[in-house]
């Protein structure tokens, strides 16, 4: 494990950097989510309150996921552009811990999605959002969103790793981004989506995520939704992780 | 099974050579990009690696930077072995690839301080070096700005000093000049020269004959993932033969009279679309005779021109058939 704390941070600063001096990188983590919280508050908001639900304290947790799937997706971006620059290549001939690269590209990721998940959650919590259970929930709120935002980072890079060109990369990592999002608990009730699909819908990491953050945040069943978002998270970060470390492996 | 007697930390080897490479094959699908190699460089020599592309010189600097691994045979870099002590081959040798692998968004100042950075160096440190290497480079000025907006000379320059911010004592230049302008080369060039003088050891590898001469101490010729011919620069350009002479004749209907008239000094070539005569293996002492027989043929001359061999003629000298293109 030499190096790998040292190594990590600085090529996680250097990613820092890099989102930092990157407009449209600031505007997807503070003016997107917003606007998405905002639009769908306009427009579902009181269809939602009045079927009964409270759309400001569910509708958060939702945008946080969107903002973490968001913030992510300029992984495949800074991946391919690494690999296809040799920037990629000459990491891989330094003496460095061989996980550090991915390891800083994460703590990149992790920030924007902290600067990202801080805005939705001022909103939110302007609006009439409450963490019922306290400061409790809302560590495990964020640790969850960020056990999540570093599944999603490992899965865009590894897009960025098998794309054939940047902008390549940033098209099909937008691909997943929308059914994910969209055919999840996240804007209606499980029970509103087509039968057939219910099955899927209700199982799939986005949901699962999603009904964990609001557990954590209100009331109801907590441990099910949590343990379930945890073996997302950690399972496809696992997935995700060896797969790049192979790919990574093949650059030169 | 292979018994290792070496303690891994140690090198294999306690020669005087800095890069030793044996038998190295390397396969991809079904295209042999080494099929066999084996040299050695001495420490502090500038060695040039020269060939087409897709002659195999990226995939031995590739496996010397431990960015890939053989399929077969050895190689030592600073006396370690590249598979098994990757990480002592990685302390050794600095790599500068084919693009110049910068980040863009960073200014120079800043690479410089993360590639230090990741050598190893403090903070302090690597401002430190960034701060000399910006100024040997003659990049001072453009050192706060993103690299973004740098020339391909400067790129190219600022790629060869991030390979310079700690002391490997193995140098890998891949193609450094590729598409570069003959000032930005001409720059480029006396940086090369002067990590000879600091002490490193250099693998050059180029598609031009004129950068391996320029700046090599022994060049070896690759082709088809084999090594062709090895030799100082001036051994392979005596054996690659010598300059050719081109003229250029104000009147074409001239050109069987200057045939005849320059029949004994060696066989002229015509080419058409250029309208050029071209003496082959004529070197400038010729020059004088041949202008004085085509004054006295009274053959006006627009031009001469020496030339020197290329790498094309060259190949054809080592290997009697012409370099293969890349796909």
């Amino acid at each position: 494990m030499s190096g790998f704390v040292g190594d990590s941070l600085v090529l996680g600063s250097r990613a820092m950097t890099r989102s930092s001096r990157n407009p449209g990188s600031i505007a997807g983590a503070i003016v997107f989510p917003l606007l998405f919280f905002g639009l769908f508050q306009v427009v579902m908001g009181r269809i939602m309150d009045a079927q009964g639900f409270d759309y400001w304290q569910l509708l958060p947790s939702t945008i946080v996921v969107q903002a973490m799937l968001f913030t992510g997706m300029s992984s495949a971006y800074y991946v391919a552009d690494d690999k296809l620059t040799g920037i990629t290549g000459r990491l891989r001939s330094l003496p460095i811990n061989r996980a550090a690269p991915m390891m800083g590209r994460a703590i990149g990721d992790l920030a924007r999605a902290l600067v990202s998940m801080t805005v939705v959650l001022i909103a939110g919590l302007l609006g009439g959002m409450r963490f019922e259970r306290g400061i409790g929930g809302f560590l495990g709120f964020v640790g969850i969103a960020l056990l999540f935002a570093i599944a999603v980072s490992l899965g865009m890079g590894l897009i960025g790793y098998v794309a054939k060109s940047a902008v390549g990369a940033t098209s099909i990592a937008s691909i997943p981004y929308l059914p994910l999002l969209m055919l999840s608990s996240g804007f209606a009730p499980v029970e509103n989506f087509p039968g057939w699909m219910q099955p899927v819908v209700s199982r799939q990491p986005v949901t699962a995520t999603i009904d964990a953050l609001r557990a954590l945040s209100g009331e109801g069943d907590l441990a099910g939704p949590v343990i379930r978002s945890i073996l997302w998270s950690v399972g496809l970060a696992i997935v995700f992780g060896v797969l790049s470390a192979r790919a990574m492996g093949r650059t030169t | 099974m292979v018994v290792t007697m070496t303690a891994p930390d140690q090198p294999v080897s306690g020669e005087p050579t800095a890069v030793e490479i044996v038998d190295l094959h390397k396969r991809f699908g079904d295209v042999h990009a080494l099929a066999g190699v084996s040299f050695e460089i001495g420490q502090g020599e500038i060695l040039g690696l020269l060939g087409p592309n897709g002659a195999g010189k990226t995939t031995i600097v590739n496996i010397l930077a431990t960015l890939m691994q053989p399929d077969q045979g050895q190689a030592t870099v600073a006396g370690y072995d590249v598979v098994n002590q990757a990480d002592q081959v990685r302390e050794s040798i600095a790599l500068t690839g084919q693009f110049a692998a910068v980040d863009e968004v960073l200014t120079g100042f800043e690479n410089l301080v993360l590639f230090a950075r990741l050598r190893g160096a403090s903070r302090r440190q690597a401002q430190d070096r960034a701060t000399d290497l910006l100024e040997r480079f003659s990049l001072t000025e453009a050192g706060d700005r993103p690299v973004g907006g740098y020339s391909g000379g400067m790129r190219r320059r600022l790629d060869l000093a991030a390979s310079l911010v700690a002391p490997a004592p193995v140098v890998c230049l891949d193609e450094p000049t590729t598409g570069l302008d003959p000032r930005s080369r001409a720059e480029l060039w006396s940086e090369i020269r002067r990590l000879k003088t600091d002490g490193r050891t250099v693998v050059l590898t180029t598609q031009y004959l004129e950068e391996a001469d320029q700046l090599a101490d022994r060049i070896i010729v690759i082709d088809r993932g084999r090594v062709v011919a090895e030799g100082t620069p001036e051994e392979l350009k005596a054996r690659s033969g010598s300059q050719a002479c081109v003229l250029t004749l104000v009147d074409l209907e001239q050109q069987e009279a200057a045939i005849d008239a320059l029949t004994d000094l060696g066989e002229a070539v015509v080419d058409d679309e250029l309208g050029t005569l071209t003496l082959a293996d004529c070197g400038a002492d010729r020059l004088t005779e041949i202008m004085k027989r085509l004054d006295e043929a009274d053959i006006r001359v627009a031009e001469v021109a020496l030339r020197r061999p290329t790498l094309d003629e060259v190949f054809l000298e080592l290997t009697g058939s012409a370099p293969e293109e890349a796909e």
